[in-house]
């Protein structure tokens, strides 16, 4: 079965967002900043539309790689890994962070210590 | 604090204020500009603002060319608006031996009228002086362009170097309004500003909006002129900004056609202190108030510990911010100072600081 692929193209305040289904992977990036003053307003539609895209969330890895995060972000962020977790329990994220940056480390471990039974794998650039 | 305050309450009733003092050799100009851009592009007619945009780039560009660059703090511009105007002064060291030839050239364009400065223009223009670094183009431009009322002055500090400081206005109102703020105004806030900076390394001191295109700008010219603090100093920088400035836009009571709230970044020797200023209602006050004292007892695993329990707590959709703030200051301690304006409303400054490693 042949690559599809969808992007959402980051905004001044938004990040960018790849989905990649092949075969039986998926793969969701969500790459650049996160900043929206409201950021319900651009998590619930992603939400959406990431239920559209995939037919199911089995065998999904979520790549992050934010070097701006606002605090509302990442509670929408952490709902996302929550959310898709629901529907399928093989799900691995993929969290990295400029080795400078000791915020968007802790928060990774932050979703490490939330969520003991995903597999959130902290990667170092 | 207090004389933060003053600062801060003098600066309030203008709709616009920033204020950088620091290095002007990494071209902090586009972004400054950019700052200045956005802030105006709803309410000032475009042809007007494009004015005033391209006399600020002369003006900070002025100082980028005849600054010595040598004692940073001495170099500054302070650009200030009360709707109708748009103030500039700027301020640089120069070397002695320079002062002659550019006071001539000042001298000779500030008593020209509109007529004489438009056909000196063309000459310098036509000439061959054009190749000449500093033809005085760019000064007989804002002469034109502010209807000359520029004014200058130096000021001899050592044997080999003095301030020498430009200051005028540009309309950026249709409206013919008596230009109250010009002169005594202008000097009374470089007073103010000069009794709170004085000993900084530099300063970046902004009153306006706190949308997200500020902050955007604000990290731009961060990352261009302060390229040489450590990096991890800068993501931190960078995330306290964010965190601080949506506060502001979010919790911040609005006075009509006022500033939302201020900002203070202060590079010390030993570290950035960065401040906000806005107003808070007698509610939010009492919130914050009880939120921080508590938050300033933690040590950092428990601060930890608060910003996991508050992320997982899905029916909490606030409150992340301040510990996040709390968390990226530790050992620091997030200070605040909060006064009574009157029965409804409180002016809070909040101060963080970030240590130099």
């Amino acid at each position: 079965m042949s690559k599809e692929i969808f992007t959402i193209d980051a905004q001044e305040d938004t990040p960018t967002i790849i989905m990649e289904r092949d075969g039986s992977k998926n793969l969701i990036i969500i790459k650049g900043i996160s900043m929206p003053e409201n950021s319900l307003e651009f998590y619930l539609p992603l939400t959406e539309k990431l239920f559209s895209f995939f037919n199911s969330f089995s065998n999904t890895t979520l790549d992050i790689n934010l070097g701006y995060m606002n605090s509302m972000s990442n509670k929408q962020i952490l709902k996302l890994i929550h959310t898709i977790y629901e529907k399928s329990n093989d799900l691995s994220v993929i969290w990295r962070y400029d080795k400078n940056d000791e915020l968007i480390k802790i928060k990774g471990e932050e979703f490490q210590a939330i969520f003991p039974n995903i597999n959130i794998l902290l990667k170092e650039y | 604090m207090e004389s933060k305050l003053k600062l801060a309450n003098y600066a309030s009733q203008f709709p616009f204020i920033l204020f950088y003092q620091g290095n002007y050799l990494e071209a902090p100009t586009i972004s400054i500009i950019a700052i200045v851009e956005q802030h105006f592009k709803l309410t000032v007619k475009k042809s007007n603002l494009k004015t005033a945009i391209y006399t600020l780039i002369e003006a900070l560009q002025n100082i980028e060319r005849y600054s010595a660059h040598v004692i940073s703090s001495e170099d500054f511009a302070l650009i200030y608006s009360d709707n109708h105007y748009l103030n500039i002064y700027t301020q640089n060291m120069i070397n002695n031996d320079k002062i002659d030839n550019l006071k001539k050239k000042l001298d000779s364009i500030s008593i020209k009228d509109k007529e004489e400065l438009r056909e000196t223009y063309k000459e310098v223009l036509a000439s061959d002086t054009l190749t000449e670094k500093g033809a005085g183009l760019g000064l007989i431009e804002l002469a034109r362009k502010s209807e000359n009322n520029l004014t200058y002055s130096f000021e001899k500090k050592t044997e080999e170097y003095s301030t020498y400081s430009l200051s005028f206005s540009i309309s950026i109102n249709d409206e013919i309004t008596e230009n109250n703020n010009n002169v005594a105004s202008t000097f009374n806030i470089i007073e103010t500003l000069k009794e709170n900076f004085n000993s900084n390394t530099s300063t970046f001191y902004y009153g306006g909006d706190f949308s997200n295109d500020f902050i955007k700008s604000l990290l731009d010219l961060l990352k261009k002129v302060k390229k040489e603090d450590k990096n991890s100093l800068n993501t931190k920088t960078h995330h306290l900004l964010i965190e601080l400035s949506q506060n502001i836009k979010k919790h911040a009571y609005k006075l009509s056609n006022k500033i939302t709230g201020q900002l203070f970044l202060e590079w010390k020797d030993n570290g950035l202190e960065i401040s906000t200023y806005n107003l808070l209602t007698k509610n939010k006050n009492d919130k914050f108030s009880k939120k921080v004292e508590s938050l300033i007892q933690k040590n950092y695993d428990e601060l930890k510990e608060i910003s996991k329990r508050q992320l997982a707590d899905f029916s909490q959709s606030d409150g992340l911010g301040l510990i996040d703030i709390a968390t990226l200051i530790y050992p620091e301690k997030i200070e605040f100072y909060s006064i009574e304006k009157n029965e409804e409303l409180f002016e809070l400054i909040l101060k963080t600081k970030l240590n130099y490693e």
